[in-house]
């Protein structure tokens, strides 16, 4: 009979829903699971007291003072530089821009270790443009300014590609209303162009912000481990790992509490002020 | 009185432009998309370059190519009035409206009561302090045309500004392009692809095809027009054809 056939297939069809639901939270609970149980794990390793205590070590306030400098000024020369470096390349056409395209990216997939010996390569007291320098007494390499630039290297180009999506995405015509208004091209820059793609700029600059604190590889290589002068956060953990464990946990704890509220930082930003809000 | 001869090689076409627009009258552009028309405009108010010819706008030279000049668009005073308005959506109203003047650093007592009363005249002085990405499309229009007018623009170009306005925005918008022109006597250029916006403003259209433009033509007078009268300020928006 076609009614009872029909409601087979009506059940067969149900089943398979329910079948494809129950599969699917499966699967996103396992992806959570692989990503956010390690951080729970971390946690639990801690009591709030003992993350308390450790927290008034010198070598945690030490390490955790450094990143925060190192960060902010890494994040400084990717915004200061970094913004009408990106508006001139969206808003031209010259020839090898491609190229240029390229360069930018290039920080972004390069392991973070060879980011390191390259800069050593150049700015080291053997390198290319360092050998030079130190002839003139300065010697960048295992200094606080290495930890700067090894951040620098690899957080700005993640700023200078999002602030170039942001100019490529905003329509010429406010800039062309400005100008025919009389607006200088910077007035323009700096009353139409940055407080309309500002949010999205701020967003850009946290996620650098972030990428530069979490700086390791580049940074062991090319600024060394020096407790007070190079030894930023990630660095105190990898050292604590090696004696003092609990260090390492409350270190890493306050290194997440970091991210998670960088990462409240850009919803919120994102969320608050679009381009046209 | 603007002149202007001049050429500019298109991907597709050459722009050959020969146009001339007296004081106070509104030269209307037509022509199907791609033809030309914001180009012509680009680059009469100096947003883009042409390749030779000359536009001069009463005695002042604004472009020549022989003798490499070429002012800058922030320097031609013109009134511009982009096809979507581009209303900063960051600033208020006033801020729109006022944001020539700031720039040009006039005293700050100059700037609120020349602003307000371009707010007057295009009947924004209720919306002053709204968000102008909250606005509604004809009130958006209005503030890009008080705003371009605002800086007491030497000429006037307008780009399609009947795009998508209710019948009393368009009323009200058509009633101020002629007052305005009228008032601060500019030649004043209208893209427009509506007949009836071309003949009731215009006083001699051009019609462009695939960059050449036609010889200036008389409009039709099928509609009533909207013909030079005494302006008469102070609220007042009544259609004067209508009464």
């Amino acid at each position: 009979m076609p009614g009872t056939t029909g409601c087979i297939a009506g059940l067969r069809r149900r089943g398979a829903i329910r079948l494809a639901a129950v599969a699917g939270i499966t699967l996103v609970g396992a992806v959570c699971f692989f990503l956010f149980a390690p951080i729970i794990a971390l946690f639990l390793r801690s009591t709030p007291g003992d993350f308390l205590s450790a927290l008034h070590d010198p070598r945690v306030t030490q390490a955790l003072v450094l990143s925060l400098e190192t960060a902010i000024a890494s994040t400084a020369f990717a915004v200061v530089l970094g913004t009408p470096a990106a508006y001139l390349h969206s808003r031209s056409r010259y020839p090898g821009r491609q190229l240029v395209e390229v360069i930018i990216d290039l920080p972004l997939i390069l392991p973070p270790a060879v980011a390191g010996v390259a800069l050593l390569m150049l700015w080291g007291r053997m390198g290319i443009l360092g050998r030079y320098l130190h002839l003139a007494g300065i010697d960048i390499a295992f200094t606080t300014l290495a930890v700067v630039i090894a951040q620098a290297f690899v957080s700005s180009p993640l700023y200078i590609r999002q602030a170039k999506e942001l100019f490529a995405s905003l329509d010429p015509v406010y800039e062309q209303t400005a100008q025919t208004l009389g607006a200088s091209p910077s007035t323009t820059f700096f009353r139409v162009v940055v407080p309309m793609t500002g949010a999205g700029l701020v967003s850009a600059s946290i996620m650098a912000f972030a990428r530069a604190l979490g700086e390791f590889g580049a940074t062991l290589m090319f600024a060394g481990n020096l407790p007070g002068v190079t030894q930023t956060m990630p660095l105190a953990i990898y050292s604590a790992m090696q004696g003092d464990f609990e260090m390492a946990i409350t270190l890493s704890i306050l290194l997440v509490i970091i991210s998670f509220a960088i990462m409240a930082l850009v919803r919120y930003t994102a969320k608050t002020g679009g381009p046209h809000a | 009185m603007l002149e202007a001869a001049f050429t500019r090689e298109l991907r597709d076409y050459t722009l050959a432009v020969e146009l001339s627009a007296r004081a106070g009258e509104i030269i209307v552009l037509m022509g199907e998309n791609g033809s030309g028309k914001t180009t012509t405009l680009h680059c009469l108010s100096g947003l883009l370059s042409p390749d030779q010819g000359f536009i001069r706008l009463g005695e002042r030279m604004l472009f020549h190519s022989g003798t490499r000049t070429n002012v800058p668009a922030e320097e031609r005073q013109v009134g511009y009035v982009f096809q979507n308005a581009a209303v900063f959506p960051h600033m208020t109203v006033q801020e729109n409206v006022a944001f020539g003047l700031r720039i040009r650093g006039l005293p700050r007592d100059t700037v609120q009561d020349r602003a307000a009363e371009w707010m007057d005249i295009l009947e924004l002085r209720d919306l002053e302090a709204v968000r102008a990405s909250k606005l509604s499309g004809g009130q958006k229009q209005r503030v890009a045309l008080a705003r371009a007018l605002a800086i007491e623009p030497r000429m006037l170009m307008l780009d399609e500004p009947f795009n998508g306005l209710d019948s009393a925005s368009h009323e009200i918008v058509q009633l101020h392009i002629r007052e305005s022109v009228y008032r601060l006597r500019i030649p004043c250029l209208l893209v427009t692809h509506r007949w009836v916006d071309a003949s009731m403003l215009g006083d001699r259209v051009y019609s462009l095809r695939q960059g050449r433009i036609s010889q200036p033509g008389p409009l039709p007078n099928s509609f009533p027009k909207f013909h030079a009268y005494e302006p008469r300020y102070g609220g007042q928006t009544s259609i004067p054809w209508k009464q």
